[in-house]
């Protein structure tokens, strides 16, 4: 049954501020960006280097993380969903909150799907059940609105809503 | 709070993301707080990019018919015909179905558990959303073979079927195959098939294996009218996975330990999407799931919104 082992490829990533990262096509390939250049004829596995002017090596190794960890996760059956949840909440902690926004820009140019949902639904679990006024300072974003504006739009859809008990 | 100066340069999110993040948040949070925010954030979540998908279920159940039908004509308006999923229930007006139909024709998933369709009201939607891979129309009670037949014709496409009742609403009632006829007739590309206490019979069943042939799932739960044993499934069906008619018999079978952890029927639901979530990981870990759209969210759910379910946990009838 011996059989030769297939030989060792992986693919080179540069990013813009550090040393070549290698990944293995497994992990190269949830990247879609990374994927159109793997399928590009011109590309030779074990000599190109693909650079990334936009991502930095701090986030391609975070993203790289992120996606070795749930893919291996998935081969082990016991207990997966409470090291995994503690493995993401771990993985948020690292982040300092403007970390947050530019890991999100690389995983949007790294087109790297399961990652881009995961930063998306933790931002959105910062904004979620959070008044107006807090969402605002937290992002930074100023007000644009008359008084009379923001009532009219406050005034939309409050239909919807009313009548419903908080949870 | 203190990192409120760290968040200052989040304006330079791109739009996309922006809208993106949006489509995590809920519904209530969609239209009151974000809106709210600044005119740009408005204007992203104006745009259809918000309301592609659309699930609004949780929602219905808590509101009156009229408001359901406000807020579903609201929000297709605003998905600009770019609407692919739509979940809701309790929908009760007609002008409501034909509102969807004359407005989300790019519709490819589409779950209207507990409403009020009849077999006509079907038939006109139908002919307008038959872009359709995935149709629920569970605990919808005053529908039948006719509306089944429509669905299949003009649904070519027509890749997962959920056709789940209540056991209130089949139980005592005579066993036939009426449904079952139209949907191996008509469906002959299901992969996924939930006829959780319908009153097929055992030949009704065996028709729709045999004339599904790329059914992957049928679940049959509580369908007391099929005798499992008469089917030889690994010898004829191989790549079939069936569910029931034995309610007990699946978390038997897979040694769910965790199951004492939550009580009732909202138990059963999780063990559903427990199923479900394995099969991703597992068996199906071709590219099927990754090519197609709406396949992913696979739930065949049970007993929604009633609470006192647990009565009908018996595994015979």
């Amino acid at each position: 049954m011996a059989k030769t082992p297939e030989p060792k490829r992986t693919i080179s990533l540069k990013p813009c501020d550090g040393d070549v990262i290698e990944v293995s096509p497994m992990i190269a390939k949830q990247m879609q960006t990374i994927q159109s250049f793997i399928e590009d004829d011109s590309f030779i596995a074990t000599t190109t280097i693909i650079p990334l002017p936009n991502v930095t090596a701090f986030q391609l190794s975070k993203i790289i993380d992120y996606l070795n960890y749930h893919s291996n996760s998935k081969a082990v059956a016991d207990n997966v969903k409470e090291s995994t949840k503690k493995f993401d909440e771990e993985f948020l902690k690292e982040l300092e909150h403007d970390k947050l926004k530019e890991l999100l820009h690389a995983a949007n140019y790294l087109n790297v799907k399961e990652v881009l949902d995961f930063l998306c639904q933790a931002v959105a679990d910062l904004i979620q059940d959070k008044s107006v006024k807090f969402v605002r300072k937290f992002f930074g974003v100023v007000n644009d609105y008359s008084v009379e504006e923001e009532e009219d739009i406050r005034r939309t859809h409050a239909w919807a809503f009313e009548g419903v008990e908080e949870d | 709070m203190e990192e409120a100066d760290d968040f200052r340069n989040w304006k330079e999110l791109l739009p996309d993301l922006q809208g993106e993040i949006f489509t995590y948040l809920s519904l209530q949070e969609r239209l009151t707080t974000v809106p709210c925010v600044c005119k740009s954030w408005a204007s992203t979540l104006a745009g259809p990019y918000c309301w592609q998908e659309i699930d609004i279920e949780e929602w219905c159940n808590q509101n009156e018919p009229d408001k359901i039908d406000r807020m579903l004509v609201m929000l297709i308006k605003r998905s600009s015909g770019s609407l692919r999923k739509l979940t809701v229930s309790c929908v009760q007006t007609e002008k409501t179905f034909t509102f969807i139909a004359e407005n989300a024709g790019s519709l490819q998933t589409l779950r209207v558990s507990r409403c009020n369709m009849t077999d006509s009201i079907v038939e006109d939607l139908t002919q307008k959303l038959s872009m359709l891979s995935f149709l629920d129309v569970s605990y919808c009670n005053k529908i039948g073979a006719p509306a089944l037949e429509t669905i299949g014709k003009n649904c070519t496409m027509l890749e997962v079927f959920c056709r789940n009742m209540h056991p209130i609403e089949t139980s005592g009632k005579p066993f036939d195959d009426d449904e079952a006829i139209v949907i191996s007739s008509t469906m002959p590309n299901l992969k996924h098939l939930g006829i959780a206490y319908n009153l097929v019979k055992t030949e009704g069943v065996v028709r729709i294996l045999s004339n599904c042939p790329k059914l992957e799932l049928l679940d049959l739960r509580g369908c007391w009218g099929v005798n499992i044993e008469n089917i030889s499934l690994e010898k004829d069906f191989p790549n079939v996975k069936v569910l029931g008619p034995h309610v007990i018999d699946y978390y038997e079978k897979n040694g769910w330990d965790d199951f004492s952890e939550s009580s009732g029927y909202l138990g059963w639901d999780f063990m559903v999407d427990e199923y479900y979530d394995d099969d991703d990981e597992s068996d199906i870990s071709d590219d099927i799931w990754d090519d197609e759209e709406g396949l992913e969210e696979i739930q065949f759910t049970f007993y929604q919104g009633i609470g006192n379910a647990e009565m009908f946990w018996r595994p015979s009838p």
